[in-house]
Protein backbone atom coordinates (compact mmCIF):
# COMPACT_ATOMS: atom_id res chain seq x y z
CA UNK A 1 0.00 0.00 0.00
CA UNK A 2 1.68 3.09 -1.26
CA UNK A 3 1.23 5.62 1.62
CA UNK A 4 -0.05 8.33 -0.57
CA UNK A 5 -2.84 6.79 -1.21
CA UNK A 6 -4.65 6.15 1.87
CA UNK A 7 -3.18 10.00 3.25
CA UNK A 8 -4.33 11.46 0.05
CA UNK A 9 -7.52 13.34 1.61
CA UNK A 10 -9.14 13.59 -1.70
CA UNK A 11 -10.20 9.50 -1.31
CA UNK A 12 -11.84 9.89 1.83
CA UNK A 13 -15.47 10.65 1.58
CA UNK A 14 -17.70 11.65 4.89
CA UNK A 15 -21.16 10.81 5.00
CA UNK A 16 -23.99 11.59 7.36
CA UNK A 17 -25.50 8.74 9.45
CA UNK A 18 -28.27 10.59 10.83
CA UNK A 19 -28.21 13.76 12.73
CA UNK A 20 -25.43 13.41 15.41
CA UNK A 21 -23.43 10.76 13.75
CA UNK A 22 -21.03 11.08 10.33
CA UNK A 23 -18.96 8.16 8.48
CA UNK A 24 -15.27 8.81 7.47
CA UNK A 25 -14.56 6.16 4.94
CA UNK A 26 -11.37 4.99 3.30
CA UNK A 27 -11.31 2.96 0.31
CA UNK A 28 -12.77 -0.49 1.72
CA UNK A 29 -9.29 -2.19 2.68
CA UNK A 30 -8.08 -4.27 4.88
CA UNK A 31 -4.40 -3.04 5.66
CA UNK A 32 -2.40 -2.62 8.44
CA UNK A 33 -1.30 1.21 7.13
CA UNK A 34 -4.98 2.39 6.48
CA UNK A 35 -5.87 1.40 9.84
CA UNK A 36 -3.24 2.76 11.66
CA UNK A 37 -3.44 5.72 9.80
CA UNK A 38 -7.05 6.57 10.24
CA UNK A 39 -6.82 6.06 14.25
CA UNK A 40 -4.02 8.79 13.92
CA UNK A 41 -6.54 11.21 12.00
CA UNK A 42 -9.05 10.07 14.69
CA UNK A 43 -6.77 11.42 17.34
CA UNK A 44 -6.22 14.32 15.49
CA UNK A 45 -9.74 15.12 15.54
CA UNK A 46 -10.18 14.14 19.14
CA UNK A 47 -8.09 17.08 19.66
CA UNK A 48 -9.73 19.54 17.47
CA UNK A 49 -13.57 19.13 17.80
CA UNK A 50 -13.36 17.85 21.52
CA UNK A 51 -15.68 19.72 23.01
CA UNK A 52 -18.58 18.30 20.12
CA UNK A 53 -17.39 14.64 20.18
CA UNK A 54 -19.00 11.92 22.28
CA UNK A 55 -16.73 8.83 21.27
CA UNK A 56 -15.81 7.95 18.03
CA UNK A 57 -15.51 4.30 16.22
CA UNK A 58 -13.07 3.60 14.25
CA UNK A 59 -13.32 -0.45 12.25
CA UNK A 60 -11.02 -1.63 9.31
CA UNK A 61 -10.95 1.73 7.10
CA UNK A 62 -13.71 4.03 9.04
CA UNK A 63 -13.92 6.67 11.38
CA UNK A 64 -17.67 7.12 12.83
CA UNK A 65 -17.96 10.06 15.27
CA UNK A 66 -21.27 10.48 17.75
CA UNK A 67 -21.47 14.06 18.29
CA UNK A 68 -23.61 15.74 21.16
CA UNK A 69 -24.98 18.06 18.89
CA UNK A 70 -27.10 17.81 15.52
CA UNK A 71 -24.80 18.01 12.66
CA UNK A 72 -24.89 21.50 10.83
CA UNK A 73 -23.18 21.06 7.28
CA UNK A 74 -20.52 24.04 8.53
CA UNK A 75 -18.86 21.45 10.99
CA UNK A 76 -18.84 18.82 8.52
CA UNK A 77 -17.30 21.61 6.50
CA UNK A 78 -14.81 22.23 9.23
CA UNK A 79 -13.57 18.89 9.49
CA UNK A 80 -13.21 18.28 5.64
CA UNK A 81 -10.87 21.18 5.47
CA UNK A 82 -9.19 20.12 8.75
CA UNK A 83 -8.11 16.37 7.35
CA UNK A 84 -7.14 18.28 3.89
CA UNK A 85 -4.82 20.46 5.62
CA UNK A 86 -3.61 18.76 8.97
CA UNK A 87 -0.57 16.89 8.16
CA UNK A 88 -1.23 13.59 9.73
CA UNK A 89 2.34 12.22 10.29
CA UNK A 90 2.05 13.11 14.17
CA UNK A 91 3.53 10.36 15.96
CA UNK A 92 1.30 7.28 17.16
CA UNK A 93 0.83 8.40 20.96
CA UNK A 94 -0.61 4.95 22.01
CA UNK A 95 1.15 2.37 23.47
CA UNK A 96 0.88 -1.36 21.40
CA UNK A 97 1.71 -4.44 22.86
CA UNK A 98 2.52 -7.60 21.43
CA UNK A 99 0.32 -10.42 23.56
CA UNK A 100 1.40 -14.01 23.84
CA UNK A 101 -2.16 -16.01 24.16
CA UNK A 102 -1.95 -19.53 25.67
CA UNK A 103 -4.56 -21.79 23.66
CA UNK A 104 -5.58 -24.88 24.44
CA UNK A 105 -6.73 -27.23 21.20
CA UNK A 106 -7.77 -29.89 23.22
CA UNK A 107 -10.69 -31.61 21.05
CA UNK A 108 -12.61 -31.46 24.34
CA UNK A 109 -12.54 -27.42 23.92
CA UNK A 110 -11.75 -27.26 20.03
CA UNK A 111 -14.85 -28.54 19.59
CA UNK A 112 -14.94 -28.28 15.37
CA UNK A 113 -10.56 -28.39 15.16
CA UNK A 114 -11.34 -31.72 13.79
CA UNK A 115 -13.64 -30.87 11.46
CA UNK A 116 -11.51 -27.95 10.55
CA UNK A 117 -9.04 -30.24 9.60
CA UNK A 118 -10.85 -32.15 7.20
CA UNK A 119 -12.02 -29.62 5.40
CA UNK A 120 -8.42 -28.87 4.59
CA UNK A 121 -6.87 -32.23 4.54
CA UNK A 122 -4.71 -31.51 7.44
CA UNK A 123 -3.78 -33.22 10.82
CA UNK A 124 -5.05 -31.38 13.87
CA UNK A 125 -1.03 -30.77 14.33
CA UNK A 126 -1.21 -28.99 11.10
CA UNK A 127 -3.85 -26.78 12.19
CA UNK A 128 -2.27 -25.92 15.72
CA UNK A 129 1.03 -25.30 13.72
CA UNK A 130 -0.22 -23.00 11.05
CA UNK A 131 -2.67 -20.99 14.11
CA UNK A 132 -0.25 -20.42 16.22
CA UNK A 133 2.69 -19.24 13.58
CA UNK A 134 1.41 -15.52 12.24
CA UNK A 135 1.60 -13.02 14.11
CA UNK A 136 -2.17 -11.45 14.17
CA UNK A 137 -3.30 -7.74 14.47
CA UNK A 138 -6.02 -6.23 16.42
CA UNK A 139 -7.79 -4.23 13.51
CA UNK A 140 -10.52 -2.70 16.17
CA UNK A 141 -12.77 -4.26 19.07
CA UNK A 142 -16.25 -5.29 18.13
CA UNK A 143 -19.16 -7.74 17.94
CA UNK A 144 -19.19 -8.28 21.62
CA UNK A 145 -16.90 -6.46 24.37
CA UNK A 146 -13.67 -6.85 24.07
CA UNK A 147 -13.68 -8.83 21.22
CA UNK A 148 -10.73 -8.13 18.38
CA UNK A 149 -11.24 -8.21 14.85
CA UNK A 150 -8.07 -9.81 13.79
CA UNK A 151 -5.71 -9.79 10.69
CA UNK A 152 -3.68 -12.32 9.08
CA UNK A 153 -5.10 -16.00 9.34
CA UNK A 154 -3.35 -18.44 7.57
CA UNK A 155 -5.32 -18.56 4.27
CA UNK A 156 -4.92 -22.42 4.21
CA UNK A 157 -7.62 -22.23 7.59
CA UNK A 158 -10.37 -20.14 5.93
CA UNK A 159 -13.15 -21.90 7.04
CA UNK A 160 -16.66 -21.17 6.42
CA UNK A 161 -19.15 -20.41 9.12
CA UNK A 162 -21.40 -23.32 10.99
CA UNK A 163 -24.60 -23.54 8.86
CA UNK A 164 -26.55 -23.61 11.97
CA UNK A 165 -24.58 -21.39 14.63
CA UNK A 166 -24.54 -22.62 18.03
CA UNK A 167 -26.48 -21.19 20.82
CA UNK A 168 -23.89 -21.11 23.14
CA UNK A 169 -20.19 -20.72 22.58
CA UNK A 170 -18.61 -20.81 25.29
CA UNK A 171 -16.40 -17.62 26.58
CA UNK A 172 -12.59 -17.70 26.11
CA UNK A 173 -13.58 -20.26 22.73
CA UNK A 174 -10.67 -19.22 19.87
CA UNK A 175 -12.45 -20.33 17.02
CA UNK A 176 -12.38 -19.25 12.82
CA UNK A 177 -15.40 -17.84 10.81
CA UNK A 178 -14.44 -17.37 6.95
CA UNK A 179 -11.09 -15.39 7.22
CA UNK A 180 -11.21 -14.48 10.88
CA UNK A 181 -9.65 -15.98 13.55
CA UNK A 182 -10.79 -14.46 17.22
CA UNK A 183 -11.67 -14.72 21.06
CA UNK A 184 -14.79 -15.31 22.83
CA UNK A 185 -14.53 -12.71 25.79
CA UNK A 186 -18.10 -13.91 26.97
CA UNK A 187 -20.26 -16.50 26.35
CA UNK A 188 -22.49 -16.18 23.38
CA UNK A 189 -24.30 -17.67 20.60
CA UNK A 190 -21.52 -18.09 17.48
CA UNK A 191 -21.50 -19.21 13.87
CA UNK A 192 -17.86 -19.83 13.89
CA UNK A 193 -15.98 -22.81 13.47
CA UNK A 194 -14.46 -23.59 17.57
CA UNK A 195 -10.78 -24.94 17.60
CA UNK A 196 -9.31 -24.00 21.29
CA UNK A 197 -10.03 -22.21 24.55
CA UNK A 198 -8.36 -19.75 26.05
CA UNK A 199 -7.99 -19.42 29.88
CA UNK A 200 -7.49 -15.89 29.41
CA UNK A 201 -10.23 -13.28 30.70
CA UNK A 202 -9.74 -10.91 27.50
CA UNK A 203 -12.60 -8.36 28.74
CA UNK A 204 -13.23 -7.38 32.60
CA UNK A 205 -15.80 -4.84 33.05
CA UNK A 206 -14.44 -4.25 36.48
CA UNK A 207 -11.12 -2.97 35.41
CA UNK A 208 -10.62 0.66 34.28
CA UNK A 209 -9.33 -0.78 31.02
CA UNK A 210 -12.38 -3.35 30.61
CA UNK A 211 -10.40 -4.87 27.38
CA UNK A 212 -7.17 -6.91 27.29
CA UNK A 213 -6.30 -5.86 23.54
CA UNK A 214 -6.36 -2.42 22.26
CA UNK A 215 -6.58 -1.45 18.47
CA UNK A 216 -2.79 -1.74 16.82
CA UNK A 217 -1.76 -4.06 19.28
CA UNK A 218 -0.12 -7.68 17.92
CA UNK A 219 -1.28 -10.91 19.81
CA UNK A 220 0.28 -14.59 19.21
CA UNK A 221 -1.62 -17.94 20.09
CA UNK A 222 0.67 -20.66 21.56
CA UNK A 223 -0.50 -24.13 22.13
CA UNK A 224 -0.48 -25.15 25.87
CA UNK A 225 -1.61 -28.83 26.91
CA UNK A 226 -4.73 -29.70 28.85
CA UNK A 227 -3.38 -29.49 32.15
CA UNK A 228 -1.32 -26.49 32.07
CA UNK A 229 -4.72 -24.88 30.59
CA UNK A 230 -6.53 -26.13 34.29
CA UNK A 231 -3.40 -25.18 36.26
CA UNK A 232 -3.55 -21.42 34.33
CA UNK A 233 -7.47 -20.93 34.94
CA UNK A 234 -6.93 -22.24 38.56
CA UNK A 235 -4.12 -19.42 39.23
CA UNK A 236 -6.40 -16.97 37.15
CA UNK A 237 -9.74 -17.73 39.52
CA UNK A 238 -7.41 -16.57 42.47
CA UNK A 239 -6.17 -14.00 41.02
CA UNK A 240 -2.27 -15.20 40.83
CA UNK A 241 -2.23 -14.07 37.60
CA UNK A 242 -0.71 -10.58 36.24
CA UNK A 243 -1.08 -9.82 32.37
CA UNK A 244 1.92 -8.88 32.31
CA UNK A 245 2.75 -12.16 31.90
CA UNK A 246 1.58 -12.02 28.61
CA UNK A 247 3.08 -9.50 27.22
CA UNK A 248 6.23 -10.65 24.77
CA UNK A 249 7.07 -6.85 24.09
CA UNK A 250 5.74 -3.25 24.81
CA UNK A 251 6.33 -0.94 21.62
CA UNK A 252 5.88 3.00 22.73
CA UNK B 1 -35.22 -1.17 49.38
CA UNK B 2 -37.79 -3.21 47.49
CA UNK B 3 -38.03 -7.13 47.29
CA UNK B 4 -38.84 -9.16 43.81
CA UNK B 5 -41.72 -11.70 45.05
CA UNK B 6 -42.03 -12.08 41.27
CA UNK B 7 -39.54 -11.04 38.52
CA UNK B 8 -42.11 -10.89 35.03
CA UNK B 9 -41.29 -11.88 31.82
CA UNK B 10 -38.59 -9.73 31.41
CA UNK B 11 -38.06 -6.62 33.79
CA UNK B 12 -34.55 -4.59 33.83
CA UNK B 13 -32.82 -1.78 35.26
CA UNK B 14 -32.38 0.89 32.53
CA UNK B 15 -30.75 4.52 32.29
CA UNK B 16 -29.92 6.76 29.40
CA UNK B 17 -27.23 4.19 28.57
CA UNK B 18 -23.46 3.36 28.71
CA UNK B 19 -21.32 5.76 26.40
CA UNK B 20 -17.59 6.30 25.83
CA UNK B 21 -16.49 2.51 25.49
CA UNK B 22 -17.98 1.51 21.77
CA UNK B 23 -14.40 1.65 20.43
CA UNK B 24 -14.33 -1.98 22.97
CA UNK B 25 -17.44 -3.19 21.66
CA UNK B 26 -19.83 -1.78 24.45
CA UNK B 27 -23.38 -1.47 23.37
CA UNK B 28 -25.08 1.74 24.37
CA UNK B 29 -27.97 -0.11 26.16
CA UNK B 30 -30.77 2.19 28.05
CA UNK B 31 -34.35 2.82 27.95
CA UNK B 32 -35.98 0.98 25.02
CA UNK B 33 -38.63 3.86 25.02
CA UNK B 34 -37.08 7.01 26.54
CA UNK B 35 -40.23 9.00 26.53
CA UNK B 36 -41.97 7.25 28.87
CA UNK B 37 -38.78 6.71 30.94
CA UNK B 38 -38.38 10.38 30.76
CA UNK B 39 -42.52 11.41 31.83
CA UNK B 40 -41.83 8.16 34.64
CA UNK B 41 -38.41 10.20 35.86
CA UNK B 42 -40.07 13.83 35.59
CA UNK B 43 -43.12 12.77 37.45
CA UNK B 44 -41.30 12.02 40.75
CA UNK B 45 -38.61 14.81 40.59
CA UNK B 46 -35.72 12.94 39.35
CA UNK B 47 -33.45 14.45 36.83
CA UNK B 48 -33.49 11.80 33.71
CA UNK B 49 -30.25 10.32 34.49
CA UNK B 50 -31.79 8.22 37.13
CA UNK B 51 -32.64 4.56 36.60
CA UNK B 52 -35.81 3.24 36.15
CA UNK B 53 -37.31 -0.25 35.58
CA UNK B 54 -37.87 -1.43 32.54
CA UNK B 55 -40.77 -4.51 32.30
CA UNK B 56 -41.48 -5.93 29.12
CA UNK B 57 -45.07 -7.93 28.30
CA UNK B 58 -45.56 -7.55 32.45
CA UNK B 59 -44.47 -6.27 35.31
CA UNK B 60 -43.14 -8.12 38.54
CA UNK B 61 -44.63 -8.70 42.11
CA UNK B 62 -42.69 -6.39 44.80
CA UNK B 63 -43.05 -5.63 47.89
CA UNK B 64 -41.33 -2.10 49.26
CA UNK B 65 -39.39 -2.26 53.13
CA UNK B 66 -39.09 1.45 53.08
CA UNK B 67 -41.57 4.42 52.21
CA UNK B 68 -41.34 5.39 48.21
CA UNK B 69 -43.13 7.53 45.64
CA UNK B 70 -43.35 6.06 42.20
CA UNK B 71 -44.61 6.60 38.89
CA UNK B 72 -45.27 4.37 35.86
CA UNK B 73 -45.24 5.33 32.34
CA UNK B 74 -45.68 3.43 28.90
CA UNK B 75 -47.73 0.83 27.89
CA UNK B 76 -50.82 0.53 29.70
CA UNK B 77 -50.33 -1.94 32.46
CA UNK B 78 -52.44 -3.29 35.60
CA UNK B 79 -51.22 -1.85 38.37
CA UNK B 80 -52.73 -3.16 42.25
CA UNK B 81 -50.85 -1.96 45.38
CA UNK B 82 -52.00 -4.29 48.17
CA UNK B 83 -55.94 -4.24 47.06
CA UNK B 84 -56.65 -1.40 45.41
CA UNK B 85 -56.01 -0.71 41.52
CA UNK B 86 -54.32 2.30 40.46
CA UNK B 87 -53.79 4.47 37.36
CA UNK B 88 -50.48 4.61 35.60
CA UNK B 89 -49.08 8.14 34.20
CA UNK B 90 -49.32 9.39 37.72
CA UNK B 91 -47.81 9.55 41.13
CA UNK B 92 -47.60 6.79 43.75
CA UNK B 93 -47.08 7.08 47.49
CA UNK B 94 -46.13 4.08 48.92
CA UNK B 95 -45.74 2.79 52.40
CA UNK B 96 -43.81 0.34 53.94
CA UNK B 97 -44.76 -3.06 53.65
CA UNK B 98 -46.97 -2.18 50.84
CA UNK B 99 -46.93 -5.31 47.90
CA UNK B 100 -47.62 -3.89 43.69
CA UNK B 101 -48.26 -6.36 41.77
CA UNK B 102 -47.68 -5.43 38.26
CA UNK B 103 -49.79 -6.99 35.38
CA UNK B 104 -50.06 -7.53 31.90
CA UNK B 105 -48.97 -4.70 29.79
CA UNK B 106 -51.70 -4.59 26.94
CA UNK B 107 -51.60 -2.28 23.34
CA UNK B 108 -48.02 -2.14 24.36
CA UNK B 109 -44.63 -3.63 25.15
CA UNK B 110 -42.75 -1.67 27.50
CA UNK B 111 -43.63 0.11 30.63
CA UNK B 112 -41.70 1.97 33.19
CA UNK B 113 -41.74 2.30 37.11
CA UNK B 114 -39.53 5.47 38.14
CA UNK B 115 -39.24 5.84 41.80
CA UNK B 116 -38.54 9.14 43.25
CA UNK B 117 -34.41 9.71 44.10
CA UNK B 118 -33.79 6.80 41.34
CA UNK B 119 -32.77 2.99 41.81
CA UNK B 120 -29.22 2.25 43.13
CA UNK B 121 -27.93 -0.30 41.18
CA UNK B 122 -24.54 -1.52 40.14
CA UNK B 123 -22.96 1.05 38.37
CA UNK B 124 -20.96 -0.93 35.47
CA UNK B 125 -19.04 1.47 33.09
CA UNK B 126 -20.48 4.75 33.87
CA UNK B 127 -24.26 3.10 33.55
CA UNK B 128 -26.63 1.11 35.66
CA UNK B 129 -28.43 -0.32 32.57
CA UNK B 130 -28.57 -4.13 32.70
CA UNK B 131 -26.75 -6.02 30.23
CA UNK B 132 -25.07 -9.47 30.24
CA UNK B 133 -21.52 -9.55 30.17
CA UNK B 134 -21.09 -6.08 31.83
CA UNK B 135 -23.73 -5.86 35.18
CA UNK B 136 -23.90 -8.68 36.88
CA UNK B 137 -27.47 -9.08 36.34
CA UNK B 138 -29.38 -9.47 33.17
CA UNK B 139 -32.84 -9.37 33.87
CA UNK B 140 -34.78 -9.11 37.88
CA UNK B 141 -34.83 -12.72 39.17
CA UNK B 142 -37.10 -13.34 42.15
CA UNK B 143 -35.66 -13.20 45.45
CA UNK B 144 -33.69 -9.72 44.08
CA UNK B 145 -33.25 -6.72 46.27
CA UNK B 146 -33.10 -3.38 44.62
CA UNK B 147 -32.03 -0.39 46.47
CA UNK B 148 -33.04 2.96 45.61
CA UNK B 149 -32.05 6.54 46.62
CA UNK B 150 -33.48 8.74 49.44
CA UNK B 151 -35.10 11.62 48.18
CA UNK B 152 -37.11 14.93 49.61
CA UNK B 153 -40.73 14.25 49.84
CA UNK B 154 -41.27 17.67 49.50
CA UNK B 155 -39.77 17.78 45.77
CA UNK B 156 -43.42 16.24 44.41
CA UNK B 157 -46.15 17.28 43.93
CA UNK B 158 -48.57 14.95 45.09
CA UNK B 159 -51.04 13.37 42.94
CA UNK B 160 -49.65 15.03 40.11
CA UNK B 161 -50.06 13.25 36.48
CA UNK B 162 -49.85 13.16 32.79
CA UNK B 163 -51.49 13.09 29.75
CA UNK B 164 -49.30 11.61 27.17
CA UNK B 165 -48.74 12.43 23.34
CA UNK B 166 -51.34 9.39 22.19
CA UNK B 167 -49.35 9.93 18.28
CA UNK B 168 -46.56 8.04 20.58
CA UNK B 169 -47.91 4.70 20.45
CA UNK B 170 -50.75 4.86 17.63
CA UNK B 171 -48.28 6.44 15.16
CA UNK B 172 -47.99 4.08 12.25
CA UNK B 173 -44.60 5.70 10.56
CA UNK B 174 -41.10 5.63 11.66
CA UNK B 175 -39.60 8.93 10.43
CA UNK B 176 -35.80 7.93 8.94
CA UNK B 177 -32.37 10.29 7.63
CA UNK B 178 -30.38 8.31 4.67
CA UNK B 179 -27.59 6.68 6.32
CA UNK B 180 -24.05 5.62 4.70
CA UNK B 181 -24.93 2.97 2.45
CA UNK B 182 -28.76 4.33 1.32
CA UNK B 183 -27.34 6.21 -1.87
CA UNK B 184 -25.77 2.88 -2.95
CA UNK B 185 -29.13 1.63 -3.64
CA UNK B 186 -30.70 1.30 -7.24
CA UNK B 187 -34.08 3.23 -7.37
CA UNK B 188 -36.09 0.31 -7.72
CA UNK B 189 -34.99 -0.66 -4.38
CA UNK B 190 -35.00 2.51 -2.44
CA UNK B 191 -38.73 2.94 -3.89
CA UNK B 192 -39.66 -0.71 -2.26
CA UNK B 193 -38.09 -0.46 0.92
CA UNK B 194 -40.19 3.24 1.12
CA UNK B 195 -43.19 1.49 -0.50
CA UNK B 196 -43.09 -1.47 1.89
CA UNK B 197 -45.46 -2.34 4.77
CA UNK B 198 -43.26 -3.89 7.38
CA UNK B 199 -45.02 -6.23 9.84
CA UNK B 200 -42.95 -6.44 13.24
CA UNK B 201 -41.68 -9.97 13.60
CA UNK B 202 -42.38 -12.28 17.20
CA UNK B 203 -37.72 -12.37 17.09
CA UNK B 204 -37.47 -8.72 17.93
CA UNK B 205 -36.23 -7.78 21.27
CA UNK B 206 -33.94 -5.62 22.99
CA UNK B 207 -31.09 -5.61 20.39
CA UNK B 208 -33.24 -5.33 17.18
CA UNK B 209 -36.67 -5.76 15.56
CA UNK B 210 -37.28 -7.60 12.54
CA UNK B 211 -40.05 -7.64 10.57
CA UNK B 212 -41.90 -10.29 8.37
CA UNK B 213 -41.20 -11.32 4.76
CA UNK B 214 -37.84 -9.80 3.09
CA UNK B 215 -38.33 -7.10 -0.21
CA UNK B 216 -38.27 -8.93 -3.03
CA UNK B 217 -34.81 -8.06 -5.12
CA UNK B 218 -35.22 -8.43 -8.61
CA UNK B 219 -33.12 -9.93 -11.43
CA UNK B 220 -30.06 -7.61 -12.42
CA UNK B 221 -29.90 -5.79 -8.73
CA UNK B 222 -28.09 -6.43 -5.87
CA UNK B 223 -27.61 -5.83 -2.02
CA UNK B 224 -23.84 -6.14 -0.92
CA UNK B 225 -22.36 -6.82 2.22
CA UNK B 226 -19.96 -3.77 3.63
CA UNK B 227 -16.84 -4.00 4.82
CA UNK B 228 -17.50 -4.66 8.94
CA UNK B 229 -18.05 -0.56 10.06
CA UNK B 230 -19.71 0.89 12.78
CA UNK B 231 -23.81 0.97 13.59
CA UNK B 232 -25.57 2.53 16.29
CA UNK B 233 -29.52 1.51 18.19
CA UNK B 234 -31.77 3.12 15.19
CA UNK B 235 -29.94 2.13 12.38
CA UNK B 236 -31.54 0.28 9.82
CA UNK B 237 -29.87 -3.11 8.15
CA UNK B 238 -30.15 -4.34 4.60
CA UNK B 239 -29.17 -7.95 4.39
CA UNK B 240 -28.38 -9.70 0.93
CA UNK B 241 -31.82 -11.61 1.04
CA UNK B 242 -33.73 -8.08 1.45
CA UNK B 243 -34.57 -8.56 5.33
CA UNK B 244 -35.13 -4.90 7.00
CA UNK B 245 -33.16 -5.06 10.70
CA UNK B 246 -33.80 -2.20 12.97
CA UNK B 247 -31.17 -2.15 15.41
CA UNK B 248 -32.17 -1.32 18.88
CA UNK B 249 -30.56 0.10 22.22
CA UNK B 250 -28.91 -3.13 22.87
CA UNK B 251 -27.27 -3.89 19.33
CA UNK B 252 -23.35 -4.13 18.41
CA UNK B 253 -21.31 -1.66 18.16
CA UNK B 254 -20.35 -2.92 14.24
CA UNK B 255 -21.99 -4.31 11.86
CA UNK B 256 -21.55 -6.13 8.02
CA UNK B 257 -24.78 -5.47 6.51
CA UNK B 258 -25.68 -2.13 4.51
CA UNK B 259 -26.80 0.57 6.47
CA UNK B 260 -29.44 2.15 4.84
CA UNK B 261 -31.62 4.45 7.55
CA UNK B 262 -31.17 6.18 10.53
CA UNK B 263 -34.43 6.45 12.59
CA UNK B 264 -35.22 9.77 14.47
CA UNK B 265 -34.63 9.32 18.21
CA UNK B 266 -38.64 9.51 18.68
CA UNK B 267 -38.98 7.09 16.39
CA UNK B 268 -36.17 4.38 18.29
CA UNK B 269 -38.72 5.38 21.06
CA UNK B 270 -42.20 4.37 19.08
CA UNK B 271 -40.80 1.41 17.63
CA UNK B 272 -39.81 -0.40 20.40
CA UNK B 273 -43.95 -0.25 21.95
CA UNK B 274 -44.80 -2.20 18.92
CA UNK B 275 -46.41 -5.71 18.91
CA UNK B 276 -45.70 -8.88 17.17
CA UNK B 277 -47.87 -8.28 14.09
CA UNK B 278 -47.91 -4.26 13.62
CA UNK B 279 -47.77 -2.90 10.77
CA UNK B 280 -45.26 0.45 9.58
CA UNK B 281 -43.93 1.88 6.96
CA UNK B 282 -40.43 3.81 6.61
CA UNK B 283 -40.82 7.69 5.77
CA UNK B 284 -37.47 9.80 5.33
CA UNK B 285 -37.33 12.64 7.16
CA UNK B 286 -37.38 16.01 4.77
CA UNK B 287 -33.94 17.43 5.43
CA UNK B 288 -31.29 19.47 3.21
CA UNK B 289 -29.02 18.70 6.47
CA UNK B 290 -28.55 14.85 5.65
CA UNK B 291 -29.51 15.09 2.25
CA UNK B 292 -26.75 16.89 0.56
CA UNK B 293 -23.39 16.33 2.26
Amino acid sequence: MNFMSYSDMSQIQILAFGPKAIVINWPAIISKDINAHINKVNQCIHQQFEDLIIESVCTYSSITIYFNITIEPIVINEINEHLKNEKINLPDESKHINWNIPVCYDASFGLDIEGVAKVHSLSVNEVIKLHTEPLYYVYFLGFLPGFPYLGELNEKLYTPRLKTPRLHTPKGSVAIGDKQTGIYPSNSPGGWNIIGRSPINIFNQLESQPALFSQGDSLKFHAIDLKSYESLLKRIDKGDFSKEELMIQVKE
Amino acid sequence: MIQVLLAGVYSTIQDLGRFGHRNIGVPVSGSMDQYSAFIANSLVGNSNHAAVLEMTFNGPFLKFNKNATIAIVGSPIKIKLNDNLLAQNSVITINKGDTMSLGTISHGVRSYLAIAGGFNTEVAINSRSYYPGITHKSQLKKGDIIHFNCHKQTEILNRSSVHLDEQHFSNKTLQVYPAPEFHTLSTEIKAKILRKKLIVSSSSNRMAYKFESPITIGPGDSINEIITSSVQPGTVQLTPSGEIIVLMRDCQTTGGYARIFQLTEQSINQLSQKTTASELKFSLVNSHKTNNI
